[in-house]
């Protein structure tokens, strides 16, 4: 059974690299990760991920845009987008509710367990 | 001077008129000065007096003699007080500052009045002026205070505002800036307890991943407190609401041997409040009673409907007062066995991020949660000691509109 690629977005490595480790430490997935917003698209299109992982606030472009970007290029448009987000008022989520778009996002900092049952969830839904 | 001038006790007269009124009045009208000499007169005192106004003028009061009343024909003169005035005697000036005499006939008819009117002097009018402005000053010393008070109130509200803010713009930045590094302690931790079998590594991994943990309640304390509060309001069984409230704190209650009765005066209403705000209060408020008893002992929750008879915690007439006097409230008290509350920290405990708990144990936004949640349902809470020991602390809804008439 071939392994569920995940693209993990965050402008902060140091998370990206850990969150790899742990999700590749399962067996099930292989992860790129990616710290610069703007080469997302780019690297999705090579990639093919299954799910995307992907920081809301980051600097020059934010999750949001980036899920845009993404579900208009037309060999990106099936991928799973999981949120996740440092932000979790009422009045933050209802302000970003937009950009969040009624996709699921995850509160940060995440349990890694509940974290891998949401991406588990998602890879089922897309199957 | 044939006629009276404009008088101070008629100086809201314009002149012309005053004028008119005392030259065509019937009644003698007669001005004496503080040593009760005659000043002015009209023409009927010129012609009740039987002399001429050059005559009256600078004469002492005691040396007129009211010989006769023309008008009755008769030579028959009495003075006599006139309602209860004092006239006093002839031998010096009247005692009060007007006093009627009445000049009757022979068979006793009044036929008119002479009034005397003594100006006050200097002492008096010195008198007269401090208590006059003595009087002034009080209000205006009443109206200064009471502009102090509200002036004083206000200043508190917009440092609270201030504050609020503050916190507001701090927690946004806050839980950007501190939840991702959290998020990468919290992966790290779980991948390594993931990677270890070694106890004792995965005790530390533990000890760990708690302290990120509380770390990041903190910045969702934050984040909860400076939202901007969107009530959600259902109409609900208050009870139901209380009874939720105690779910949560069912084991808390057991784990610290703490003993609990739920004492209810009378039954509770139901009413539109957002139900998971004001169970946070409960639970807040019962927290913060068990942590005064840290050896165990007997909480109280009191739940009652009163009208509110007395001001104060947000009861008054101003349009600010969130609670009106005779305004009908659901109480919630909850008591704790504990050693109270020092007096110095009573206006403090409300504050945000003021507490009293050990470091990892409080906040400090728990009481500053409650009284946000309370103030936006237009309610009150607080603390006090109670006499025979311990501390209650008090939450007031209100529960319709204000019933005149009803007893506590």
């Amino acid at each position: 059974m071939s392994k569920a690629r995940i693209l993990l977005v965050d402008d902060e490595p140091a998370f990206t690299r850990v969150m790899r480790s742990y999700l590749e430490d399962t067996g099930r997935y292989e992860v790129r990760m990616e710290n610069d917003p703007t080469k997302v698209v780019g690297v999705a299109r090579e990639f093919r991920p299954h799910l995307v992982l992907l920081d809301v606030i980051m600097p020059d472009m934010d999750g949001g845009e980036i899920a845009a970007k993404l579900k208009s290029d037309p060999t990106q448009k099936d991928v799973k987008i999981v949120f996740l987000t440092a932000i979790v008022s009422k009045e933050d989520v209802s302000r970003h509710g937009s950009v969040i778009g009624g996709r699921p996002f995850l509160a940060k900092p995440v349990d890694a367990k509940v974290l891998i049952e949401r991406v588990d969830q998602e890879l089922k839904s897309a199957a | 001077m044939e006629h009276l001038h404009a008088h101070h006790a008629a100086k809201s007269l314009p002149d012309p008129l005053l004028d008119s009124i005392l030259e065509h009045s019937a009644e003698g009208i007669v001005v004496l000065d503080a040593s009760g000499r005659v000043q002015e007169c009209n023409p009927a005192a010129v012609r009740l007096c039987g002399r001429t106004a050059r005559d009256l003028i600078g004469r002492h009061w005691a040396s007129l003699r009211l010989e006769s009343a023309p008008d009755a024909g008769s030579n028959d003169v009495e003075h006599e007080p006139d309602l209860g005035l004092d006239v006093g005697g002839l031998d010096g000036p009247p005692q009060r500052s007007t006093a009627h005499h009445v000049l009757r006939d022979a068979d006793g008819r009044p036929v008119a009045t002479l009034v005397f009117i003594r100006e006050a002097g200097d002492g008096e009018r010195v008198a007269d002026d401090v208590a006059a402005r003595e009087r002034a000053l009080a209000e205006a010393l009443k109206a200064l205070r009471s502009s102090h008070e509200q002036l004083k109130s206000t200043q508190l509200q917009l440092i609270q505002a201030a504050r609020l803010e503050s916190v507001g713009r701090l927690a946004a930045g806050v839980a950007h800036e501190v939840k991702n590094p959290l998020a990468i302690l919290l992966t790290g931790i779980q991948l390594m307890q993931r990677r270890t079998r070694d106890a004792d590594t995965l005790a530390l991994l533990g000890d760990l991943e708690i302290a990120v943990r509380r770390a990041n309640g903190v910045v969702v304390g934050l984040l909860d407190f400076s939202a901007s509060i969107e009530l959600k309001l259902e109409s609900i069984e208050l009870e139901n609401v209380v009874s939720d409230a105690l779910r949560l704190v069912h084991h808390e209650l057991d784990a610290r041997r703490v003993r609990f009765r739920w004492d209810k005066a009378t039954p509770m209403p139901r009413l539109k409040v957002d139900r998971m705000k004001i169970e946070q209060v409960i639970v807040n408020l019962m927290m913060n009673a068990m942590d005064a008893m840290p050896a165990g002992g007997e909480l109280v929750l009191r739940t009652s409907v009163r009208q509110l008879t007395r001001t104060g915690h947000g009861v008054g007439y101003r349009k600010s007062d969130r609670l009106r006097l005779g305004q009908t409230v659901a109480v919630f008290e909850v008591e704790d066995g504990g050693t109270g509350i020092p007096p110095d920290i009573f206006w403090r405990a409300f504050e945000p991020f003021f507490t009293t708990k050990p470091a990892g144990k409080g906040t400090g936004l728990g009481l500053a949660v409650c009284r946000m949640i309370a103030e936006l349902h237009r309610g009150s809470v607080w603390l006090e000691n109670r006499p025979e020991g311990g501390a209650r602390a008090t939450l007031w809804l209100p529960a319709g509109e204000t019933r005149k008439g009803e007893s506590t």
